[in-house]
């Protein structure tokens, strides 16, 4: 009986669903998160009987054929690439990007990562840096006498001096784009790195065509909406639950047959 | 096995046109087959339940009548049961909105059409992404193509993406391309290929009105209650059919303690 192995598929499908799930909402207050969601597709299907082949010598065909299909199987898990809701937070280093677009942030070991987290900080040289202490491409350091950090929509840096009137600007913070965001792969600490399936980055400055702006003082929430999350791990457990009952039917079925010699 | 040895006894009955003892055993086995069948099928339907643009599949029973034989009293014929066909039920499933700009559910008739390896396929599951070159493709990679069969490439640059519901995409930039919606005449006579996707053996048209809805998914429109229904329905049935096998086989014996008795 294949009803066996196509509720299995099922099930394990189901699994993967919730895992996914609880990911979400365990992070679903973290920084520049962005839930996923589990693509599913059917498995291949075993033909008794082809549609359109002939049934007769006459030459005419049947409607519909006979086609079992063997179950689910899991396609992708896709990142939702929705805006997060923007806090206000009032600290100067923090940064939300409103619109498309990716921090550069340089790794210790010199590849180049990407965050919608913009929880930056100073480092002890004045280089402006992530939570985990990693650069800022490309890399602006705020003078130690400077007050008054100030980032502009279009991610220019600018800093009061001691002792001058007009600011000056240490820095331009820049966005890349991928023509396939979705195909970043996820390196936990909210870093991304790039992959053959997202393309080459497009680097760019903010709030010019097709780049988002930076927003000071925000930062862009998880997109993880708790409500449909929840939704979809009650549908996720109630598809588990039948495919375990299609799997005890199944079972019932054979036990039958076997009893049949008793 | 069970098939092949059904399908060579249901030939030589068919053959020496005689009824034998076995003939009920036959006739019953070729039902139970048929509810291993049924059972395979419901399986796949609940498996998929969350399987986006998925069609249930029903099958439907067809009888093998077999001439009636002149040693049949009142000349009745034997029906075999065999698996005559699936069906699928092309209702729409339910619109779930997802949020992804690239999710795209199609709420009228229609298919979008992709092109794999082996040849353009019919999918009603808008789960779309980006290929690294800015290609609209599905989950499994296929290129979604628009109506004039030619793959869609979104410019890097194009921001956020807007799609009408007669599928035409626009960036910040301007219109970038519209994607194809095709229909078939008669969507039974399409053949399911995995991947969320179907093989179409009749030439397409375009599909007048497919009314597509942007950020949101097609779901499967397996009814839940009316699969597991089904499925107790099929199980019921099949012990059912060992029960009778069981009586069937103590007649038999006693039929043929009978016959050697009396000889």
């Amino acid at each position: 009986m294949l009803a066996l192995d196509i509720a299995a598929t099922g099930m394990q499908a189901q699994q993967t669903n919730v895992e996914v799930i609880a990911n979400n909402i365990a992070n679903m207050t973290t920084t520049g998160f962005k839930g996923q969601r589990v693509e599913f597709q059917d498995l291949l299907y075993q033909d008794l009987r082809q549609p359109g082949s002939n049934s007769s010598d006459t030459g005419t065909i049947v409607p519909s054929g006979t086609q079992i299909g063997l179950g689910v199987k899991t396609a992708g898990i896709y990142r939702t690439d929705a805006q997060g809701q923007l806090e206000q937070t009032g600290n100067t280093l923090d940064n939300a990007i409103d619109g498309s677009g990716w921090f550069q942030i340089t790794l210790p070991s010199g590849d180049t990562a990407y965050t919608r987290d913009g929880t930056f900080s100073l480092a002890p040289d004045g280089t402006i840096v992530t939570a985990d202490g990693y650069v800022v491409q490309p890399g602006i350091t705020i003078p130690s006498n400077a007050s008054n950090v100030t980032i502009n929509a279009s991610g220019q840096v600018e800093v009061t001096i001691a002792g001058q009137t007009a600011p000056s600007t240490v820095g331009q913070l820049q966005l890349a784009t991928f023509p396939n965001d979705a195909g970043l792969a996820a390196q936990g600490g909210n870093l991304f790195i790039q992959t053959a399936a997202s393309g080459d980055p497009v680097t760019g400055v903010p709030g010019s065509v097709g780049f988002g702006s930076v927003m000071q003082g925000y930062l862009e929430n998880s997109n993880v909406n708790v409500v449909s999350e929840m939704t979809n791990l009650i549908s996720a457990q109630r598809a588990y639950e039948m495919n375990s009952q299609v799997i005890s039917a199944t079972n019932d079925m054979l036990s039958t047959l076997t009893q049949l010699r008793s | 096995m069970a098939r092949g040895l059904l399908n060579r006894w249901h030939h030589e009955d068919l053959g020496e046109r005689r009824k034998h003892l076995e003939t009920p055993t036959y006739l019953l086995l070729s039902r139970m087959v048929s509810q291993t069948d049924a059972m395979d099928v419901i399986a796949n339907n609940i498996a998929n339940a969350s399987t986006p643009g998925f069609k249930a599949t029903n099958l439907q029973f067809s009888s093998y009548v077999t001439p009636s034989g002149s040693d049949i009293p009142g000349g009745a014929s034997l029906a075999y049961a065999g698996t005559g066909g699936s069906w699928r039920d092309t209702a729409s499933g339910a619109v779930q909105n997802t949020g992804s700009p690239l999710d795209l559910a199609i709420t009228g008739d229609g298919y979008f059409q992709v092109k794999t390896p082996n040849g353009n396929r019919l999918t009603r599951d808008g789960a779309f992404g980006l290929l690294p070159d800015g290609t609209l493709a599905t989950a499994s990679g296929a290129q979604v193509l628009d109506g004039s069969g030619q793959p869609i490439t979104v410019p890097p640059n194009a921001g956020t993406l807007t799609i009408t519901a007669d599928g035409i995409i626009n960036g910040e930039n301007g219109q970038i391309g519209q994607i194809g919606v095709v229909d078939v005449a008669d969507p039974q006579s399409l053949s399911a290929a995995g991947d969320n996707q179907f093989i179409s053996s009749q030439p397409t048209t375009a599909a007048t009105r497919p009314g597509i809805v942007q950020g949101a998914l097609e779901q499967s429109n397996v009814s839940p209650v009316l699969m597991i229904t089904k499925m107790m329905e099929t199980s019921q049935d099949f012990q059912f059919g060992t029960q009778f096998l069981q009586a069937e086989q103590t007649r038999q014996m006693s039929a043929i303690s009978q016959i050697l008795g009396q000889s």
